[in-house]
């Protein structure tokens, strides 16, 4: 078998890339455990920034690979799945900091949403590392399934949050709007994370998988 | 379908051509032929391994006219070698422009000459010196031999590829060395095999040998000796009146006819070899 | 910041009363692979020999301008042409053994013509380079046979190790894989990304995917004209000149 150094040095480089780009998701995503607090604020708007410098790194990358290496089969999958995965992770690292403004607009979470947050931002950690994982490993087995429990959990966590605030009459208008936000943007994240799991099986089969 | 005035033509020129092969090839059997049948007779262990025995006895050989034209070829091969070959070589990689082309008419002038007068040059630089001996026959087939070996050894080196040129110089090697150890390396076998068939060419020579070796039936202990060669035996013998000299005079055509076979087929048979690379 | 190993400085080349070359300015980084492309005819081989000086050997070239190795002109009336050629060496199109020097000769020919005849030091220099073109392993029992025998694409390897062997600082090869089969000419590309540690890499090719795999710099040269130079991905994710741009879409050439 002939190596294809220069293209597996390539690939290997937009892997590590990837991982770049799947810490910063989870230290943006783990400050929100700690907002409001203004460091929390800083990490969530530095993730932000740097996953957006990154995502365009990585498809400055990923052009550049095809166009001079001429990748096929899952080679090629992979590179361009890493592009739509690298975005995911952008729009993950936006809706991070949505959520961070709206909680900052909030003089005070109630105790039961607060819980609500931190279970759903600790489930969304989780599917996070299944990703990685997976994509370390070479191993999706159980991932699709693994994901969808999980992802399961954080709309279960939106919904229960809704029944919450509908009995809930001390809450101002307005601060009941921007705590739906912020649970369907954590609601949001655990879809665009079961996405990234989607792309990394269709990397690895061929297979288009929707994770719901 | 009728057959057209053009299938007409074809078929006419291909008699044509066949005609032509056979008036051709007919004379050239008869010869082949006859000098087998003619030949085989004599053609045994005595005739090359034993001198004449007398000048009127029966039986004896033709040894001393084999030693002789080795003699002969030998001393031609040493005078034609070296300069044939480097004439070649200077023809094929040096030569450029107005001398080139002064030097090829040359090489073709003498290849064109009739061998007699090859003949009497040395008859008159060696003979009037040294007397009738080996060594004047074997200039003369020198001289003749000159320009087969030079041409030989010029298209030898003509089919060295460009490729191969390249590639020793850009090792760095300086031209005279790329000629001689990269080309002529790489031309040896073809070379060579000029060599061999300008031996071929010259050892069959006749007229050049009668006024340089003088003949006769003692086989030549030196180079400065008169010498007797197959070919000028076959001459003195074939108009001789005796039918004993005839059979031998045949005998030694046959002789002559399969060294120079031998040489061809080995030549061919050599580059062949050769070129399996 | 690369090193800079080859500067070309308005290269002009003529043949006869044809201009094959117009001014071509190139900075060729040390240690890189440097890619030069474009359409037959373009002027690539030439370009290539002028590097080594061995254009000279051909009639009716003339050459101006300045090819400076390490910043000495090549060209200068001091520089003795098979210095150069030693110190820059090259590989053809087709790969040209000498058919009647055997494997090992073919290798140390350079060395022993040069004058070098230590017999341990040549043993050493063909095990090495063999090695090094990846070549030992499939010859080490034959080496005394001769280079003929070999299938095209060792022979090809065999003349990198032959080049290898003057120990060369710049690596010239003009479309080394052309005649090789995919697996032979795939094999070469690694040989050549695993060589850029130590040589610099100069390789013409008509062949604008084979560029683009294996090169750090690429040039487009047309009609003679260096049209673009620069790092290969810029080159072929987001060329400058609408020709190269043309060319590397597939749409000329």
């Amino acid at each position: 078998m002939i190596e294809r150094k220069i293209l597996e040095e390539k690939i290997r480089n937009l892997e590590n890339m990837l991982l770049k780009m799947y810490s910063i998701t989870v230290r943006g995503v783990q400050a929100i455990v700690d907002l409001p607090s203004d460091e929390a604020f800083k990490i969530i708007e530095e993730s932000e920034y740097s996953s957006d410098i990154l995502n365009w790194e990585i498809f400055e990358e990923a052009i550049a690979t095809i166009a001079t290496q001429q990748p096929t089969a899952k080679d090629l999958r992979f590179i361009v799945m890493t592009t739509t995965i690298a975005a995911v992770h952008e729009r993950i690292n936006d809706l991070a900091l949505d959520i961070a403004k709206a909680i900052k607009k909030i003089d005070d979470v109630p105790v039961e949403l607060k819980s609500s947050i931190k279970t759903a931002v600790e489930t969304i950690l989780k599917m996070l590392e299944v990703t990685k994982n997976a994509m370390v490993a070479h191993s999706f087995i159980n991932v699709h399934d693994k994901l969808g429990k999980l992802d399961d959990i954080v709309d279960g966590i939106f919904r229960d949050t809704l029944d919450f605030l509908e009995g809930k009459k001390d809450i101002s208008v307005r601060t009941v709007m921007n705590l739906v936000m912020i649970l369907r943007d954590l609601e949001r994240i655990g879809d665009l994370v079961g996405k990234i799991g989607a792309r990394l099986i269709y990397i690895e089969t061929g297979k288009m998988v929707p994770i719901k | 379908m009728r057959p057209s005035l053009r299938s007409l033509t074809d078929k006419f020129y291909t008699a044509f051509a066949i005609f032509a092969f056979l008036i051709l090839i007919i004379p050239l059997l008869h010869i082949i032929l006859s000098i087998i049948i003619n030949g085989i007779k004599r053609l045994d262990l005595e005739l090359i391994t034993s001198p004449p025995k007398s000048l009127l006895g029966s039986g004896g050989g033709i040894l001393h006219a084999i030693v002789g034209t080795a003699m002969v070829v030998f001393i031609a091969m040493l005078i034609s070698l070296p300069l044939g070959f480097f004439v070649g070589l200077y023809l094929a990689e040096f030569a450029k422009g107005k001398f080139a082309h002064f030097l090829r008419t040359l090489i073709s002038v003498l290849a064109g000459i009739p061998s007699i007068i090859a003949g009497v040059f040395a008859y008159t630089v060696i003979v009037v010196v040294y007397g009738f001996s080996a060594l004047a026959g074997g200039f003369a087939l020198g001289i003749i031999a000159i320009p087969y070996v030079a041409r030989s050894t010029e298209e030898a080196l003509g089919s060295v590829p460009m490729e191969i040129k390249e590639a020793g110089f850009s090792l760095g090697i300086e031209r005279w060395k790329v000629v001689l150890f990269i080309d002529v390396g790489y031309a040896k076998s073809r070379i060579i095999a000029g060599f061999l068939l300008a031996l071929a060419r010259v050892i069959g020579e006749t007229a050049p040998l009668l006024i340089t070796i003088l003949g006769g039936i003692n086989i030549p202990s030196n180079i400065f000796s008169p010498a007797n060669a197959i070919p000028l035996v076959i001459y003195q013998y074939a108009l001789s009146p005796f039918r004993i000299w005839h059979n031998i005079a045949w005998s030694a055509a046959l002789l002559l006819m399969i060294i120079v076979l031998v040489i061809n087929l080995g030549v061919r048979y050599y580059l062949k070899i050769k070129a399996i690379y | 910041m690369v090193n800079i190993k080859v500067q070309v400085e308005g290269l002009s080349v003529w043949y006869r009363d044809k201009q094959i070359l117009r001014d071509i300015c190139i900075l060729i980084p040390e240690k890189k692979i440097t890619a030069v492309m474009g359409p037959s005819g373009c002027g690539k081989t030439t370009f290539l020999k002028s590097l080594n000086r061995l254009i000279e050997i051909h009639e009716g070239f003339k050459v101006y301008g300045k090819v400076l190795l390490d910043g000495k002109n090549i060209y200068d009336p001091d520089v003795d042409p098979m210095d150069i050629r030693a110190r820059i060496g090259m590989v053809f199109q087709k790969p040209n053994p000498f058919p009647h020097l055997s494997i090992y000769d073919n290798v140390v020919v350079g060395l022993k013509l040069r004058g070098i005849t230590d017999k341990k030091y040549l043993d050493r220099i063909v095990r090495e380079t063999l090695e090094k073109v990846g070549l030992w392993d499939e010859v080490k029992d034959r080496l005394r046979s001769s280079a003929a025998k070999l299938s095209g694409g060792q022979q090809q390897r065999l003349c990198i190790a032959r080049a290898l062997a003057l120990n060369p600082e710049v690596l010239l090869l003009d479309e080394p894989t052309s005649a090789l089969d995919p697996l032979a000419a795939a094999k070469i590309e690694n040989l050549l990304v695993d060589l850029k540690k130590e040589y610099t890499i100069i390789i013409v090719t008509h062949n604008i995917q084979q560029a683009a795999r294996i090169s750090d710099y690429a040039a487009f040269l047309y009609m003679g004209r260096l049209i673009e130079f620069g790092e290969t991905k810029d080159i072929f994710t987001n060329p400058k000149n609408e020709l190269t741009e043309k060319y590397v879409e597939g749409k000329i050439g």
